[in-house]
């Protein structure tokens, strides 16, 4: 389990991370959104205790990282697949984590099998890797310590097709074992896949975070009949929010009965009247970030 | 070709189909012990490409250095002249170990591993420290190893000169040596760049003599140069309470300064 209070992060005038505050349960994966610079990886870092927090607190396991013994025993991490020494091999990456950690040499092999790595393509050099196999690399790094607990940042990130699919199972199965996944990532169809949870952070502030079902539970309705201009203004006069569709439909933030309540009310025939569609994750997270893009022009 | 390309992709796709299971560790959780970081930062120094070619560098330089010692007065010299010959090399060239050990955990970014694995960033730190003295010693071992086989090689060419065995003179080669690495990893934890690094390490002695111009710093000269207050040690000769001082003062200055400054900075530095 990972807890974030009240978290705050400030570089000079700057606040990167705004009074944060979730928690990423045991045995579900969460995933953490943002736009670009909204301050996913550094609340990664000050998790990890990479970047000291300005205030507030965070927990990996019920301890602050810092704290835990032999970190890399209990949490894996992968905040850049690409911060490994170029001029070292993938195996001797693995090695060195092995040697630290103080386990069996032996599950050098084991992780590169798991992560599909060859060992000729562990004999080589990481500056010949590309990012799919540094990312896989950072991986079997993460899952050394056979950890409870495992922080990714943008893991997915240069993942090949069979690689993308190979990791939401292997975070799936590992969360199903009990174990607690974050991990942030641009990619919001994956996501919406693999996610359990959400946590959607703009501009330093959290701006939702709920199981999936919850985020993107659809709202209101969607109607269209013979006469859709008559029907709106009935639909306005009786107080509801209504949206012209660009199909000509109509959207109303409201039940489908009350709708059918007013349309019968006013005579008019409907021609269709259902549930609006499940908003995607895509859909949810433009909105909830486009506040933010509105706010940035503002000022 | 594309037969091949699915026949290798197959294996990674497999696991995952069948439902996946991560193997465990039986082993119970210990606490990272400091002979361990001690191990790691040792490795980390020469498991590199670059940290490689350095150390097969170094090795023919000094090759080299015994060859024309060898060819110089038909290799008629005592053993203390071929240890020289190996040991000028290698102080010139290992604290660049020493320098790359600090450096580069920020150049490539590897610090981000390193302290996620032991955020006690300071055992991170001393553990450097030990493992550059270790590697300094090994170093000092080696350039007895390599002197003693110059000079066997020197006796086959029948040189007369006795080999003038001297414990206080390798004593003192020894802390030189270990002052020198010591002072390489200090400038790459004060500065973390590696060019920065190396270049004031480098330019610091060819620039110090330059004091000798002006008339006033030529007292503070004597006691601020390390290459001048090491120079007495190698010879053996017992030094004065005055050199003795001197040398304090000059290791302070250019060892003891830079490491607390950079033992400050990395306790600090925010790893991105």
């Amino acid at each position: 389990m990972i807890q974030v209070q009240n978290l705050v992060k400030t570089y000079g005038d700057f606040t990167a991370v705004d009074d944060v505050s979730f928690t990423a349960e045991a045995g579900r994966v969460t995933g953490f959104l943002g736009p670009n610079g909204a301050g996913k990886s550094t609340t990664m870092r000050v998790m990890t205790g990479l970047t000291p927090a300005t205030s507030g607190t965070a927990t990996v396991l019920d301890t602050p990282y810092e704290q835990l013994t032999n970190p890399g025993r209990h949490v894996g991490v992968l905040l850049d697949a690409s911060a490994q020494h170029a001029g070292r091999t993938g195996r001797e990456v693995l090695s060195l984590g092995a040697l630290t950690l103080g386990i069996d040499r032996r599950r050098v092999d084991q992780m590169l099998e798991v992560v599909g790595l060859t060992p000729k393509e562990a004999g080589r050099r990481v500056r010949n890797y590309s990012l799919g196999m540094r990312q896989r690399l950072g991986l079997a790094n993460a899952l050394l310590g056979d950890p409870k607990v495992l922080i990714l940042d943008e893991p997915a990130n240069g993942l090949d097709p069979a690689g993308i699919r190979w990791m939401r199972d292997l975070l799936g199965t590992f969360a199903a074992e009990g174990g607690t996944v974050l991990l942030s990532s641009h990619l919001l169809h994956e996501i919406e896949r693999i996610a359990d949870d959400i946590v959607v952070i703009g501009r330093g502030r959290i701006v939702a975070s709920g199981t999936k079902e919850e985020l993107l539970r659809p709202s209101g309705c969607l109607v269209r009949s013979m006469d859709d201009a008559a029907l709106q203004a009935a639909l306005q006069e009786a107080g509801m929010d209504v949206t012209v569709l660009p199909s000509g439909a109509l959207q109303v933030e409201a039940e489908t009965a009350a709708v059918g309540q007013v349309a019968a009310g006013r005579g008019l025939a409907l021609i269709e009247l259902r549930g609006a569609d499940s908003q995607g994750l895509e859909e949810m997270f433009l909105t909830l970030t486009s506040d933010d893009a509105r706010q940035e022009t503002a000022a | 070709m594309s037969t091949t390309t699915v026949q290798t992709e197959a294996p990674r796709v497999a696991p995952a189909r069948g439902g996946f299971h991560l193997p465990t560790i039986d082993t119970p959780i210990t606490a990272v012990s400091f002979s361990r970081l001690v191990g790691v930062e040792a490795r980390k120094q020469v498991d590199t490409l670059a940290g490689r070619w350095f150390l097969i560098f170094l090795g023919v330089v000094i090759v080299i250095a015994m060859t024309i010692m060898l060819f110089v007065d038909g290799g008629d010299h005592n053993y203390g002249s071929y240890l020289a010959a190996a040991a000028v090399p290698l102080g010139i060239g290992l604290p660049v170990l020493g320098i790359l050990s600090a450096t580069q955990e920020w150049s490539q970014r590897t610090a981000m591993t390193t302290f996620a694995l032991e955020p006690r960033r300071g055992r991170v730190i001393w553990a450097k420290v030990v493992s550059t003295v270790l590697i300094g010693l090994g170093a000092v071992a080696l350039t007895l190893v390599l002197g003693a086989v110059g000079r066997l090689l020197g006796d086959l060419r029948g040189a007369e000169t006795p080999w003038g065995f001297d414990g206080w003179s390798i004593a003192g080669m020894t802390l030189m040596m270990l002052l020198y690495v010591l002072q390489g990893l200090a400038f790459g934890l004060a500065l973390l760049n590696t060019p920065a690094a190396i270049v004031a390490y480098f330019a610091l002695p060819t620039l110090m003599p330059l004091m000798n111009l002006v008339s006033w710093l030529r007292t503070p000269y004597e006691w601020i140069d390390l290459t001048m207050t090491t120079a007495p040690l190698p010879s053996g000769a017992a030094m004065t309470g005055e050199q003795w001082a001197q040398l304090a003062v000059s290791v302070a200055l250019w060892v003891g300064v830079p490491l607390a400054i950079g033992v400050w900075r990395v306790l600090r530095r925010e790893v991105k």
